[in-house]
């Protein structure tokens, strides 16, 4: 009985706490955590739930900075910006802190043995305007070296490999085109199982092999792609060298542009060598297969990979403001998300 | 103990859905794409595609909300005026990039995962989409601006927005709110078909 009465007022201290906080105002003027701006001293804008908002401010408790007058409040010094969202109008100029009045708090501060806060920096900025600042940051440092293999690229896709794609195009019809595909992403299946080993993924290397022998028996040497029917074995998550080496905690590296291969971490361009040796079209040309079969057996890979690059190249550059960078940030994302499965 | 956690959890959700009402941005999400699939469906060819896209998408995107977070805080150096302009040009290039992913004929399946809610008034929809033999994750994020419109779409991890907001970063250091709007300008005057 007693349990259940404390359980029912947690209850309903959490439901109050939860619905205060959405109810609360962005900055709270009783707030004891405030922000140091050349006005003096301001309430900290808060969350919802009453904690401080992530921002690249320094906070203080109230009591270390009680000499320094509150500023006046936002509403009274600030226009808001007008624009038609409700997020916009939530936003508001952030006063650059002045630095003397800073230095002087502080040294106060630790005079009197006051605590100051600092907050850690979070992903997500609490500034509507900069919300996406922290993502896709990569050093490039060959930037225009890179500019320039970049621009090589640009002009191969466009006069050598994107009328070679179409007539690859013309030549199979879209069912062709789908076993294509399917018997090379079989035929790969040495590169996801052993890095979905490395990764000691073991129930999703079990599930690629299932994969493997599914397509490989029922899908008539892998044509067909039967385990897409199966829903345990429709959704299994790719795995490279790169992820794997994302996995064991090893950062991008620089950005490289690869000629002809396009945009690469270092990383990943070490990830590549490392699926290469894994793939078994490759060993081809290790086991004695003369060159004219090799390349017979490769074409077709290298059209199928080469139709999905310029689909996905045209889709990131014919619409950007500066394509370099909007590949860039394009494949370092899509590289972030691939190595956080 | 494990039942006290799981009410309060069921009460934290609780709390999230009836403040963003998660099912109505499922809805609005829903009948955005299904009206999306039926013009390309329909559609001749990629100008007229881009046409008929334009009045499904200015409803069902909130271009305002892209356009400022693609520029970032430099936004707040812009004039009313300059702040409409790169929003009716940002708009044009977005309904663009986005009527490009469709060939007139050719439509994706789209299986709907179950919505997230990161925040008060924010909804997160994940998606699986074939298209032309490949599968792609497809997340659209929406708020609550006075009914759910989309504010990013995230194609395998790569945001739109954020893609544009590194590009427009460096337009910005280099020339200012004019460097901004000249290179939006000149994307969005270029000839694509």
């Amino acid at each position: 009985m007693r349990q259940s009465i404390t359980f029912l007022t947690e209850l309903a201290i959490a439901f109050f706490w939860l619905h205060t906080g959405f109810a609360s105002s962005q900055t709270d003027s009783n707030s004891q955590i405030v922000i140091i701006t050349k006005d003096g001293a301001k309430p900290a804008p808060l969350t919802k739930n009453g904690t401080p908002k992530n921002s690249k401010e320094t906070l203080f408790l109230r009591s270390a900075v009680k000499e320094v007058p509150l500023a006046p409040s936002p509403q009274e010094k600030k226009k808001p910006l007008k624009t038609s969202s409700a997020a916009a109008q939530s936003s508001s100029k952030k006063p650059t802190p002045k630095p003397a009045n800073r230095a002087q708090t502080n040294a106060e501060a630790k005079k009197d043995d006051t605590i100051t806060i600092t907050k850690k920096s979070q992903p997500v900025s609490n500034d509507d305007l900069d919300e996406y600042s922290d993502i896709a940051k990569i050093a490039d440092p060959a930037e225009p070296i890179n500019r320039g293999t970049f621009w090589l690229n640009h002009q191969l896709y466009n006069y050598l490999l994107r009328p070679a794609s179409k007539v690859y195009e013309f030549i199979l019809p879209p069912p062709a085109r789908q076993a294509v595909r399917n018997v090379f992403d079989n035929a790969e299946y040495p590169v996801r199982v052993v890095n979905h080993a490395l990764q000691f993924e073991f129930k999703r290397a079990d599930l690629e092999t299932r994969k493997f022998l599914v397509n490989s028996v029922a899908g008539v040497g892998g044509i067909l792609k039967v385990s897409d029917k199966i829903p345990v074995l429709s959704n299994v998550p790719s795995a490279d060298t790169a992820q794997t080496l994302a996995k064991w905690g090893i950062g991008h590296g620089a950005y490289v542009v690869l000629p002809v291969l396009g945009p690469r971490s270092v990383r990943d361009t070490v990830g590549m060598a490392g699926d290469y040796a894994l793939n078994p079209i490759s060993w081809l040309s290790y086991g004695g297969v003369g060159g004219a079969t090799t390349l017979a057996v490769s074409g077709p890979s290298a059209a199928r990979n080469m139709n999905e690059r310029i689909r996905i190249y045209d889709s990131a550059t014919k619409n950007a403001i500066d394509p370099y960078i909007a590949v860039r940030t394009g494949y370092i994302q899509y590289r972030d998300q691939a190595a956080s499965k | 103990m494990k039942t006290r956690y799981l009410a309060l959890s069921l009460l934290v959700s609780m709390t999230c859905g009836f403040s963003a009402s998660t099912p109505d941005a499922e809805n609005s999400l829903k009948k955005s794409v299904g009206e999306v699939i039926a013009i390309a469906k329909d559609s001749k060819s990629p100008s007229a595609l881009r046409e008929s896209l334009s009045p499904v998408l200015m409803k069902s995107i909130n271009f305002d909300t892209m356009t400022r977070r693609a520029i970032g805080p430099g936004w707040r150096q812009f004039t009313e005026a300059q702040q409409k302009e790169a929003t009716r040009l940002f708009s044009t290039l977005i309904i663009r990039t986005y009527s490009s992913k469709f060939t007139p004929g050719e439509l994706p399946e789209i299986s709907y995962k179950t919505a997230q809610c990161p925040a008060p008034g924010r909804v997160e929809i994940a998606t699986t989409t074939l298209y032309k033999g490949s599968k792609y994750e497809v997340i659209y994020r929406l708020e609550d601006t006075g009914g759910w419109r989309i504010t990013d779409v995230v194609i395998e991890g790569a945001s739109l927005v954020a893609n544009y907001r590194t590009q427009f970063d460096d337009e910005f250091k280099e020339g200012g709110v004019d460097a901004v709007l000249n290179a939006l300008k000149k994307s969005a005057s270029k000839s694509t078909d």
